[in-house]
């Protein structure tokens, strides 16, 4: 009997073996307790155990002011939630607000201040060398002009008035805002006023008509209570009518009662269209034309437009057009809006309708804004765009709070050439465009107190505080420590001036208080004084404007001056454009307009959810591909202008067929975005499917 | 024949490795800092309520495993004459250090389990998931998995992840089971922090 073992024994053993042990539990659980394991890298933060508790606060990531409620164990967050009955987000809070918690761990948190050379390259730096680099900069100014920018990124805040005042101290030195998203709104609308107005918003929550063009209402327009407003059905707030009229089916205009498709860049010949059906049907209001004080003006510019020809290029019978003026002069709660990026001639024309219609001044309707108590004024301030080119050594960006939105190559245009610098006090650090020279690390919401002034979906403004909930990092600095740092001086701190606001707001004895624990809305004048307001603020609560009258419309004009001809050159545009062979849009993600503040784990659902289109690709409806035989998946290129872009083809048959839909966002698409204007031609070049060229015409919506 | 007996040997020899000394090193022994009898504390010899030691403060949180104060209400001085009893009068009680017991059915970081509102408001009985462990005469050892670092008791006795008995396993499906039974929300930030 040969009992050698041979090399086929083996692999007969190693087979059974292999058998065995796929049906033994080994593998199984090894991979279980593996991923297990793999949670818990020494660098993830650990939740503390201890007691749990509740704790109420207001989000600071926007200006919304969205109550949120804390759930905390040991005295850290592990979890947010909305406040029921608050009166600026009722119950409701954003993707990003609900994970503000993980913003203290985010993968671009700066602890101590960087030096960032090349775009990307990042070394420690010394704060000294930063304020000396500041402090060389104001002394060697001898020009009348300002050698540094003080840029607030979120005008409004207690902290503003701080900023404003470094401005004053050094006559070097100039404050200014981030572009805010309603800026060229309010400046179009005072054009049309002889007499001073404030700035306007939408009231929402009394609408009963809702007429959009492309706002993206839903999807991060206002705040997630008004998402709420639009899509909640209750017997006391009946959702209202909402008509959508975009080019492509966004997910507001999925949730609208009626979405009207419309030919990219002719929105504005469908609001003047509409704007001229309620003229010609007599159905204006005998306020408005009383108002007015060149009605038969627009009557006969509209006229002299000869609207027809480009209403058909538009993709809207005129049935719709005369159903949708019937239906805005018949609500009058009713309102007009345009996407914030909407180029200037929808704008203007969305203004214009919203006056024909009347709906100025009226509940339900766009009403003015009143001034926050205690706050610096800051519409009247500049931008970094208003200062000369070239002329600025420093540009000191206060990103503490998120909101700047400064395209990168204004920093270029505005920074002397070789020597300026740009010094951000941010709590991130994630790679974009801007060329940021210095961060010096600011706390991130929950770390440290600081304020929020946001807007109701009615139009109303509140004050809330943002309370520490969670330890701050000894290395992070608030606007007010940061200035103090700069000027070597001795700044009020943020506590300081939050209570000179909340003593404003009780002097002027004006609106309402919401008590988190009651929970009700008090009047000002019902508490006892400062203290008892900031008690209140303190513990999650914020103050409201109360109820204020809509107001009488002043005169006005409808036609400023260079409007008529602004539009009559748009309109002429339209009619003379060729078809081209397609529409390039290129469509906003709000989540994505701040990449830094996005919440990491939101981001992950998010781009895993297949709700978006992601960055760097672009999405065609199947006939279209198959018309240009370009296939799912293909990689192409993207031309727009000279800048070239690698991108990757969907099919999505929500694209209406003859459009490219393209996401703006951190990907290359938002570096084109800086290069291009509104109107380039490009194409999409498929490389992998028989070569072939789409000549698009790039819209931005 | 032959190259069956080989296929077999295999097989079997990697079911046992699997099935048995797997199991075996997978799990540490790591032995209580000292004994405790919870039948001697429970049952008649002196009769407490789960709830004396374990019990659940004003504002609904669970305390856990007692602090050592309250085993000094007892034991300031030893009560008979073992060692268990000596080391926790001597090094606990009288240097008012607390006891590093080694919890079985604590679960991991990312969870939480309100004691209150099962307890309360689903009306569970302790032994729904912690067994007889409150009548056993001694503290068995506790078994940590050396990959996870949690406790076996979260996972439950059986290697395959089979339900021995009701209170067997506290991992996730066992929570969404139970929560599915009772048609309970079942949403992740229900249960994780």
């Amino acid at each position: 009997m040969n009992s050698s073992i041979s090399r086929r024994d083996l692999l007969r053993f190693a087979g059974g073996g292999v058998l065995g042990l796929l049906l033994s539990p080994l593998p199984w659980k090894v991979l279980d307790d593996s991923a297990i394991w793999t949670q818990n890298w020494p660098w993830i933060p650990e939740p503390s155990r201890g007691p749990i508790t509740w704790s109420a606060s207001t989000c600071s990531l926007c200006g919304a002011g969205c109550g949120v409620r804390v759930r905390s164990s040991n005295g850290h967050p592990v979890s947010l939630a909305g406040q029921a009955g608050h009166p600026m987000s009722a119950g409701t809070l954003c993707a990003t607000g609900l994970l503000a918690h993980h913003l203290a761990c985010h993968p671009s948190r700066v602890l101590q201040p960087i030096r960032i050379t090349n775009g990307t390259e990042r070394t420690a730096a010394d704060m000294a060398t930063i304020v000396a680099a500041i402090h060389a900069a104001h002394s060697a100014s001898t020009s009348a002009s300002p050698a540094i920018a003080v840029i607030d990124s979120r005008p409004g805040r207690a902290a503003s008035r701080l900023l404003m005042e470094l401005a004053h101290q050094w006559p070097s030195a100039a404050y200014g805002v981030a572009p805010q998203a309603g800026r060229a709104r309010t400046d179009l609308i005072r054009k049309h006023f002889r007499t001073a107005v404030p700035e306007f918003a939408a009231d929402i929550q009394h609408a009963r008509l809702i007429v959009s063009f492309g706002a993206p209402l839903v999807d991060g327009w206002g705040t997630a209570a008004t998402a709420r407003t639009l899509l909640a059905e209750t017997s006391a707030h009946p959702r209202p009518r909402l008509i959508q009229i975009e080019p492509v089916r966004s997910r507001t205009a999925n949730v609208a009662e009626t979405w009207i498709p419309v030919t990219p860049g002719t929105e504005h010949v469908c609001a003047l269209a509409i704007a001229q059906a309620i003229i010609e049907g007599r159905r204006m209001k005998s306020a408005v034309r009383a108002r007015a004080e060149d009605a038969a003006a627009l009557a006969a510019f509209l006229h002299d437009l000869d609207l027809p020809p480009a209403v058909r290029r538009c993709g809207i019978s005129d049935a719709r057009i005369l159903e949708i003026a019937r239906s805005l002069s018949d609500e009058p709660a009713s309102v007009v809006v345009a996407s914030p990026a909407a180029p200037e001639e929808v704008q203007s024309a969305v203004l214009l309708l919203n006056l024909v219609a009347g709906t100025f001044f009226r509940e339900g309707g766009l009403r003015p804004l009143p001034e926050i108590p205690g706050a610096a004024r800051t519409t009247d301030a500049r931008t970094l765009e208003d200062f000369d080119d070239h002329s600025l050594s420093v540009i000191i960006l206060d990103e503490s709070a998120a909101g700047a939105d400064i395209p990168a190559a204004v920093f270029g245009q505005k920074l002397k050439p070789g020597s300026g610098i740009v010094v951000s006090l941010s709590p991130f650090a994630a790679p974009r465009p801007v060329p940021i020279q210095y961060v010096i690390p600011a706390a991130v919401w929950g770390e440290r107190l600081t304020d929020v002034a946001g807007t109701s979906p009615a139009g109303e403004i509140s004050v809330g505080l943002a309370m520490p909930v969670m330890p701050a990092r000894p290395d992070t600095f608030d606007t007010a420590a940061f200035l103090g740092a700069v000027t070597g001086t001795s700044q009020p701190s943020t506590e300081e001036i939050l209570r000179q606001r909340i003593a404003a707001i009780w002097s002027g004895r004006r609106g309402m208080v919401y008590d988190p624990s009651s929970p009700t809305l008090r009047p000002v004048h019902a508490f006892g004084g400062t203290d008892a307001l900031w008690s209140v603020l303190q513990s999650g609560g914020c103050w409201i404007d109360g109820p204020r009258p809509a107001g009488s419309m002043p005169a006005f004009r409808f036609l400023p001056a260079g409007l008529a001809e602004h539009l009559t050159k748009r309109v002429a545009a339209t009619k003379a454009a060729t078809a081209p062979a397609l529409a390039l849009v290129i469509t906003s993600d709000p989540l994505r307009r701040d990449q830094a503040f996005d919440a990491t784990l939101m981001s992950k659902v998010r781009d895993e959810s297949g709700l978006y289109l992601p960055c760097g690709s672009v999405a065609i409806h199947p006939t279209t591909a198959e018309a240009h035989n370009v296939g799912v998946g293909d990689d192409a290129t993207l031309s727009i202008n000279g800048t070239t872009l690698p991108v990757h083809i969907a099919c999505d048959s929500s694209v209406p067929p003859g459009l490219v839909s393209a996401m703006d966002g951190d990907g290359p698409v938002a570096l084109a975005q800086s290069k291009i204007s509104d109107r380039s031609v490009g194409s999409v070049a498929s490389a992998t499917s028989a070569p072939s060229v789409i000549p698009v015409t790039l819209w931005k919506a | 024949m032959k190259s069956i007996r080989w296929f077999v040997a295999g097989f079997v020899v990697m079911m046992l490795f699997g099935w048995v000394i797997f199991p075996a090193i997978l799990y540490t022994h790591e032995e209580q800092p000292l004994q405790f009898s919870h039948k001697v504390h429970s049952g008649e010899t002196v009769g407490l309520p789960c709830q004396d030691c374990h019990r659940l403060s004003a504002d609904g949180r669970f305390e856990g495993v007692p602090a050592i104060a309250k085993c000094a209400e007892c034991h300031a001085e030893a009560i008979g004459s073992t060692a268990d009893e000596r080391l926790l009068v001597e090094e606990y009680v009288k240097k008012g250090r607390e006891i590093p017991w080694l919890v079985y059915a604590r679960g991991p970081q990312n969870a939480s389990f309100p004691h209150a509102s099962h307890l309360i408001g689903a009306g569970l009985a302790c032994e729904r998931c912690h067994g007889s462990q409150g009548t056993a005469e001694s503290l068995p050892a506790f078994r940590r998995n050396r990959i996870s670092g949690e406790s076996q008791a979260i996972w439950g006795t059986s290697i395959a992840g089979f339900k021995m008995a009701e209170w067997d396993g506290m991992k996730m499906d066992d929570c969404a089971r139970c929560h599915r039974e009772r048609g309970v929300a079942n949403t992740c930030l229900k249960c994780h922090k």
